[in-house]
C-alpha cells in the first residue's frame, strides 16, 4: 500500500518498515522487483511534461519512467533542463515565481501536481540533496532530528536510535559518533554532504533527488558519495543530476540525456556509454557538441 | 572533445593504417616469394616482421594511454577497443606472413615441387580479403567489411580441397612428401590469414555500429 499525496483521501497509515542492522530501511524480499517489474511499476511516470519560467519554455514534452529502487542519472549541457526536471519531481519549482507546469508527474500512480496534494508530505517522500552541502548551523545530532521532530512522530527515546541509523545509512556514523553534539559546520565538505543525505533519510523518503551532490567535493569525498549511492540503491529510488559523465557511468543503472529541454533518450547506462541511440547523444558524450 | 584527444586518436588511427599497410605488403610478398621461389624476397619478409612487432607494441601503448587519460565513451570507446583488437590481429597476420616466408626458405633446400592445385586461387582470394579489410578499415566502411566476410567461406572450401589433393599427391609422389608437408602447412597458414581478416571485419562492424557479430551473432 502506498502513502497517498492527496490529503482528503489519505488511507490508513502504512506500518513502518523494519530497519536493518545497517540502519537502512529494509525492503521485504517480496517487495523487491526484477528489472522488468521495475519498468512495469516505476516509481515515477512523467507524461508529456512541459515546464515554463514565465514565457520561457524549459522542458518540452518529456516522457520518462523512473524505475523503482534503481539509480537514474540525468546528464546534458548547462541549461538543458535536467535540474529543472529534477525539481519537478518534488515540486521544488513551486518556490520559483511565475512558473507553470503542464502534463503529468505520477508518483506511484498519483499525480503530484493534483491541487489536493500535500506538498510537505510529497517532499517527505521525495527527499532532495543539493549541489552545495547546506547543513543547519546546529549540532550534527539536531540536523538529523530536526525533520522527524517537526513531524512529531518520533519519541525522545527513539530519537537516538533514529539519528544513529540515519548516520549509518549515510556512511557517516563512524566519523562523527564521538562528536554528535558539536556543530555540523565543523565537518568537512564531504562529511557535510553525507550529513545532508542522512538528514534526508531521517524523513524515511522513498525517493532521493541528488542535484550534482559531489560537484563541490574533492575526489576522495566524491568517491565516498558514489559509494553511498551504491549502498542506498535498492532501498531508495535515486535520481541524480550530474555534469560528470564518468560519475553517471559509474553510479547509475539508467541514464537520461537532456538537450534543449527535451529528453533525447533514456537507456540503460552501459548501453548509453557504449552505443547511444541518437547522434545528439553520441556528439555530447564524445564532446563533439555544437 | 579536446584538441589533445583529437590529436591522440588521430595519431592512433594513422599508426594503425601504417601497420595495416605493412601487414598487407608482407602477406603479398610472402605469397609472391613462395610461388616464385624467391629466397631474397622471403628473407626480407622475415626480417621485416620485427618492425611490425615494434609498431604493434607502440600502437597498443598509445591506445592504453588514450583509455587512461581521456576515458572515451560511445563511438570513441568502440574505436579504441576495436583498434586494440585489430592491432593484435594485424600483428598475427604479419607473423603468419613471416612463417610462409620461412617455408619458402625451407622449400628451396628440397627438390622442386609444383605448388598444389588451386593454391594460387586460394592465395588470390585471401589477398583480396586482406586488401578489402584494409580498405574497410581506412574508410571505416562496415558494409565493405560485411561483404568481405562472405569470401571466407570460399577460402575454407579451397583449403579443404587443396589439403585433400595434397594427401593424394603424397601417395602418388612419395619423394615429394617433405615438400608437400611444407605446402600443407602454408595452405593452413593462408587459411588462418583469411580468418584474421574476417576477425578484423567483425571489429570494424563493431566499431561503426556497436554490434558484436562474432560467433554468428
Amino acid at each position: 500500500m502506498e502513502t497517498t499525496l492527496v490529503q482528503e483521501s489519505k488511507p490508513p497509515k502504512e506500518k513502518a518498515k523494519p530497519v536493518s542492522a545497517l540502519g537502512m530501511i529494509a525492503v521485504d524480499a517480496a517487495e523487491r522487483r526484477t528489472p522488468a517489474d521495475e519498468f512495469a511499476d516505476p516509481s515515477f511516470e512523467v507524461q508529456q511534461l512541459d515546464f515554463f519560467y514565465g514565457d520561457n519554455q524549459a522542458l518540452t514534452q518529456v516522457d520518462m519512467a523512473i524505475p523503482r529502487g534503481e539509480v537514474t542519472a540525468l546528464i546534458g549541457p548547462s541549461g538543458c533542463g535536467k535540474s529543472t526536471f529534477l525539481r519537478t519531481l518534488n515540486r521544488m519549482n513551486d518556490l520559483v515565481a511565475e512558473t507553470r507546469v503542464e502534463g503529468k508527474v505520477l508518483l506511484d500512480g498519483q499525480d503530484i501536481y493534483h491541487r489536493q496534494v500535500d506538498v510537505v508530505e510529497l517532499r517527505r517522500r521525495v527527499g532532495m540533496v543539493f549541489q552545495r552541502p547546506n547543513p543547519f548551523p546546529i549540532s550534527i545530532y539536531e540536523n538529523i532530528a530536526y525533520g522527524p521532530r517537526l513531524q512529531g512522530k518520533v519519541s525522545k527515546a527513539d530519537m537516538d536510535a533514529l539519528v544513529e541509523r540515519c548516520l549509518h545509512g549515510a556512511a557517516l556514523w563512524d566519523e562523527v559518533k564521538d562528536r554528535l553534539h558539536t556543530s555540523a559546520l565543523g565537518l568537512s565538505g564531504g562529511q557535510q554532504q553525507r550529513l545532508c543525505i542522512a538528514r534526508a533519510l531521517a524523513n524515511e523518503p522513498e525517493v532521493l533527488l541528488l542535484d550534482e551532490p559531489a560537484s563541490a567535493l574533492d575526489p576522495k569525498a566524491t568517491a565516498r558519495i558514489e559509494d553511498l549511492i551504491g549502498q542506498l540503491r535498492g532501498d531508495y529510488t535515486i535520481v541524480i543530476v550530474t555534469h560528470n559523465m564518468q560519475q553517471a557511468a559509474r553510479v547509475s543503472d539508467h541514464t537520461g540525456f537532456f538537450y534543449k529541454g527535451r529528453l533525447v533518450e533514456c537507456t540503460p547506462t552501459a548501453q548509453m556509454f557504449t552505443r547511444p541511440e541518437h547522434q545528439e547523444t553520441e556528439d555530447y558524450l564524445t564532446g563533439r557538441f555544437g | 572533445m579536446t584538441n589533445h584527444f583529437m590529436r591522440d586518436i588521430g595519431e592512433l588511427a594513422d599508426h594503425m593504417l601504417q601497420v595495416s599497410s605493412l601487414c598487407e605488403e608482407a602477406f603479398r610478398k610472402s605469397i609472391d616469394s613462395i610461388l616464385a621461389r624467391d629466397i631474397e624476397s622471403a628473407r626480407e619478409v622475415v626480417a621485416g616482421d620485427a618492425a611490425i612487432d615494434d609498431l604493434e607494441v607502440m600502437l597498443e601503448e598509445e591506445a592504453l594511454k588514450i583509455l587512461a587519460l581521456h576515458a572515451p565513451v560511445a563511438g570513441d570507446l568502440r574505436f579504441i577497443v576495436a583498434a586494440i583488437k585489430i592491432n593484435n590481429d594485424l600483428e598475427r597476420i604479419a607473423d603468419i606472413a613471416a612463417n610462409i616466408a620461412k617455408r619458402t626458405i625451407d622449400l628451396e633446400r628440397l627438390p622442386a615441387t609444383t605448388p598444389p592445385e588451386h593454391f594460387d586461387e586460394m592465395a588470390q582470394q585471401t589477398r583480396t580479403m586482406v586488401r578489402e579489410t584494409m580498405q574497410a578499415l581506412i574508410h571505416r566502411d562496415e558494409n565493405r567489411a560485411r561483404a568481405l566476410m562472405a569470401l571466407d567461406d570460399k577460402v575454407d572450401d579451397l583449403n579443404r580441397i587443396i589439403l585433400a589433393r595434397i594427401e593424394e599427391r603424397m601417395s602418388e609422389e612419395p619423394e615429394a612428401i617433405p615438400a608437400l608437408m611444407r605446402w600443407a602447412n602454408v595452405v593452413r597458414l593462408v587459411e588462418r590469414i583469411a580468418d584474421y581478416a574476417t576477425n578484423i571485419a567483425e571489429d570494424i562492424i563493431y566499431m561503426e555500429e556497436g554490434e558484436i557479430v562474432r560467433h554468428g551473432n
